[in-house]
């Protein structure tokens, strides 16, 4: 029981940490709040969708390359041109991006839910160390863990990784020194895509249907987690959505129903108290970039 | 800063802009149904986006969660206008500290009154966190509260009827009353602007720390600025109950918010004109495109629902990119000087208002 | 000549021209310094050759090369900046730091040649490595600073106020770094508010004014001849022991 418990929180904070991820990467080198986040997470699930019947990892690699393809699309048509912009204009423009692709997809493939059978393997539970574990957990805290590991491995360790730390961290000493804003700024976009994909493939399977406002909650979800752990750094943004995801699955396994329903009042009252009384983030020591 | 010139001179935009929201009714008294009920929910929008512009306009800081007001504004309308007997039916699991909205009768202006107050309520609650944030921080906090109205009107079922539409408002919004309180709003927005507070706030505008330090208490202002703001926004929400007679809590989420954003930013969000001409412009785009998507321009066959949306946001991001100071940018409506066509350069310095700047220079900080 | 600069009108902020009509020039191997009180435009000067200020008029050319020209980032790799403020990274390590100095290089084992010269010339450096920027005392700090800018192999070093805050221990040693620089035939354009320590150590001097204006340059025996400088500094170079 407990051990099911700890693998079904674990598992939802790594997918937190996942999306939170996308959200401050974005906001660390471009001072972008990207509302279309959610969108590029609905590109991915859409492939998902489309693929269902192809065997899952080819699904799987579909959703990251549609992601991708809508992240860099974006990238070129809306923020290119609003680089210099204030980030306030460039949330606003974000709304725009996101209310445009959505309408597209309702336009297009995705006027009502459709739903997506959950994988065969996805359904069942597995005896582990004597818990009952279903292997969506399992999966998801697999997927998102490796991940996880894969992102701070390429952050860390890569010359791209260091190079996007620095322009997250100071562009203008950046680019002063020779990174290149049009390798950072697309390359901070296809991580973003990979992320989303990734996450997708995981909310798919979870919710076993896709529809074209599916990305508003994971959005939301990565904005909290970043401004809980510190939009400046990746580190503490991981670290919040992390916690976010652990936190909401012990209140959904304590809270009583009738107060689950105003989760999400409680969780943007704790967000707008961590933005008046410590705008830095809850786990962050260091300053932010303010507005 | 220039002296407050001849009352004609100083009245000019307020009347003027009042003057296109008489024609916008007139446009409607005049026209049929479908055309009555565009000008009318135009002129409604025209109190929300100036409800908007109290705060924006002057602080420089952009709110995306003015719509909670207007919730609250339209809900406060529906809990008073609808008839005992059907209100008996519609809420039947009331918690009993609430048990008296049943009772809760007014007349619709009474409503209306005590609508706007409901909003500055709110706003009074919620002026704290305007008054320390600026920027970007202030966007996410102003979205969560959105975000928090929203979460609470659709989970707390018994008392709002959650997803279900409130329904049986009597129809008390007419053409006339949305033009007077519209007309009354733009002058409220006209005198807050020209008062002291609203000065000072504008000064801020350009940059929040020189003014702080000259002893501006920026966040007083802001917070005025705010609650007034709030109660003009409840106004428009509800002129809007007491006009479509049901409403859905999704009319008050972020396809509504994202249009009023369209409104304010195509206009120009600094600008108290500006945010008139961009209601009224965006309403009428609306209603144009609307038409195009069921068909009416392309020989019946109907477009695919989106259209709309998409080409509202792509007016949007063109208007980010070409002029993120939209149509008016920092100047207000005048009347043309004596010469006919007066240089575009001496048109714009008369028409500057004080403490006028580039605001993207203010809001882009670090 | 290395930077020329010509007549430069120089904008900072929405109003302020914070450089009027300023001409100034780095030979090869020179070490140059600009010498003024606060608010003189020194800095607006050094960013404007970064291309972080926009010429307004005048010209201002890296070997030969314009500033506002297009082409003009590929020469632009060849001149560093340290900032005032350092600019260091303070969420990455040490050596990362370093190794975004020479992040445009192609010639790696000449780049891995260059992190050991600075390594030697900088021993904190290599016993710090693998520790987060944010660890590191202000002085540590500039020699990073400082350490990274070389690794760009740069044809034009500019040092924008490197001793500011520092302890006087550590200025000494950041002004030994800046001599030994100048011996192995580095071009410095040297911004300090320490006029007697960098009449000292430089080939020549610009005393600005603000906005922007050249009072007059020259060797520190020049400047001594010129009575508006000495009323300026305060002092005449020869009178405080400076006979370079």
């Amino acid at each position: 029981m407990i051990l099911e418990f700890l693998i079904s929180a674990v598992g939802l904070g790594a997918l937190y940490a996942l999306l939170t991820i996308g959200v401050a990467l974005l906001f660390g080198v471009l001072g972008l709040m990207n509302f279309a986040y959610g969108e590029i997470i609905l590109a991915g699930a859409f492939a998902m969708y489309l693929f269902r019947d192809q065997p899952w990892l080819v699904a799987l690699l579909m959703a990251i390359v549609f992601a991708v393809v809508v992240a860099l699309l974006s990238e070129r048509l809306a923020f290119h041109p609003l680089r210099n912009a204030d980030p306030v204009t460039l949330m606003i423009a974000s709304f725009a991006v996101s209310l445009a692709i959505q309408s597209l997809a309702r336009m297009t493939v995705l006027p009502r839910t459709r739903g997506v059978a959950p994988e065969d393997f996805l359904a069942h539970r597995v005896d582990l160390l004597g818990a009952d574990v279903s292997v969506l957990d399992l999966l998801t805290l697999a997927l998102c863990g490796t991940m996880l590991v894969a992102v701070a491995w390429m952050m860390g360790r890569t010359s791209l990784g260091i190079q996007l730390r620095a322009a997250a961290e100071d562009f203008q000493m950046a680019s002063s020194l020779g990174v290149r804003a049009n390798l950072v700024i697309p390359s901070a976009f296809v991580t973003v895509g990979v992320l989303a994909a990734v996450g997708s493939a995981v909310l798919v399977a979870r919710q076993g249907a896709v529809s074209a406002d599916m990305g508003l909650q994971p959005m939301l979800i990565g904005v909290v987690g970043a401004v809980l752990g510190g939009m400046s750094s990746l580190k503490g943004a991981a670290l919040g959505g992390f916690l976010l995801g652990a936190a909401t699955a012990l209140l959904e396994s304590l809270l009583p129903t009738d107060l689950i329903a105003f989760r999400d009042a409680f969780l943007f009252s704790a967000l707008i108290a961590v933005l008046v009384v410590r705008p830095q983030g809850l786990l962050s020591g260091a300053k932010v970039r303010v507005s | 800063m220039k002296k407050l010139g001849s009352v004609t001179g100083v009245l000019q935009t307020p009347v003027l802009l009042i003057a296109l929201v008489l024609l916008a009714a007139l446009v409607g008294v005049g026209g049929d149904v479908t055309v009555a009920r565009v000008a009318t929910l135009a002129i409604v929008s025209v109190v929300f986006v100036t409800g908007l512009s109290i705060f924006s306009g002057s602080s420089g800081v952009m709110s995306f969660g003015h719509v909670a007001f207007m919730a609250v504004g339209a809900y406060t309308t529906a809990y008073l206008t609808i008839p005992v007997n059907l209100k008996a039916a519609l809420f039947t699991n009331l918690p009993g500290w609430l048990s008296w909205l049943v009772d809760a009768h007014a007349s619709f202006l009474v409503a209306l009154l005590v609508s706007g107050v409901a909003a500055a309520v709110l706003g009074v609650v919620t002026s704290p966190i305007v008054a320390r944030l600026s920027g970007l921080q202030s966007g996410i906090a102003t979205l969560a509260l959105l975000l928090i109205v929203y979460n609470v009107l659709n989970s707390w079922t018994d008392v709002t009827r959650g997803s279900s539409s409130m329904i049986g408002i009597p129809r008390n919004t007419t053409i006339w009353l949305a033009f007077a309180v519209a007309a009354g709003s733009i002058a409220a927005a006209w005198a807050y602007r020209r008062s002291r507070s609203g000065l000072q706030l504008q000064a801020s505008r350009e940059d929040y720390w020189a003014a702080q330090a000259s002893g501006i208490a920026v966040g007083r202002h802001r917070a005025l600025s705010w609650i007034l703001s709030a109660f003009v926004c409840g106004l428009a929400g509800s002129l809007y109950a007491g006009y479509l007679t049901s409403f859905n809590v999704n009319s008050f989420f972020l396809t509504a918010t994202f249009a009023f954003i369209v409104m304010i930013v195509l206009g120009g969000y600094l600008s108290l004109s500006g945010a008139v001409i961009g209601a009224l412009v965006v309403s009428g785009l609306q209603e144009l495109l609307r038409r195009l998507q069921d068909g009416q321009f392309t020989g019946g066959s109907a477009l695919p629902a989106g259209v709309a949306d998409l080409i509202l946001a792509a007016v949007l991001l063109l208007t980010l990119i070409k002029a993120p100071l939209g149509l008016m940018g920092v100047r207000e409506l005048v009347l043309p000087r004596r010469r006919r066509r007066a240089a575009p350069d001496d048109d714009a310095t008369e028409a500057v208002t004080p403490a006028a700047e580039a605001p993207t220079q203010a809001a882009r900080g670090a | 000549m290395v930077l020329s600069i010509t007549d430069a009108y120089l904008q900072y902020g929405a109003s302020v021209m914070a450089v009027q009509g300023c001409s100034l020039h780095v030979g090869e191997g020179e070490l140059v310094s600009l010498i003024g009180q606060n608010g003189a435009g020194k800095s607006t000067l050094v960013k404007a050759v970064m291309g972080q200020v926009p010429l307004h008029s005048g010209t201002i050319t890296v070997d030969g090369h314009s500033v506002s020209d297009r082409g003009f980032s590929t020469v632009r790799k060849r001149v560093s900046h340290v900032p005032e403020d350092r600019g260091i990274f303070a969420s990455l390590t040490v050596g990362e730091n370093l190794r975004l100095g020479g992040i445009t290089r192609k010639d790696k084992a000449g780049l891995a040649r260059d992190i050991e010269r600075e390594l030697e010339r900088f021993p904190v450096l290599r016993k710090y490595w693998s520790r987060g920027a944010s660890l590191l005392s202000g002085g540590e700090q500039q020699q990073l600073a400082i350490a990274r800018a070389l690794l760009l192999d740069p044809r034009l070093l500019l040092l924008d106020e490197p001793t500011l805050g520092l302890a006087p221990i550590i200025v000494d040693l950041i002004f030994d770094v800046v001599v030994q620089l100048r011996e192995e035939g580095m071009t410095i354009l040297l911004v300090e508010q320490n006029a007697v320590r960098s009449l000292e150590v430089s080939d020549r001097s610009y005393v600005l004014q603000a906005p922007g204006k050249v009072l007059g340059s020259g060797s520190a025996a020049e400047l001594g001849e010129l009575p508006a400088v000495v009323e300026y500094l305060g002092f005449s170079p020869a009178e405080v022991g400076v006979t370079r």
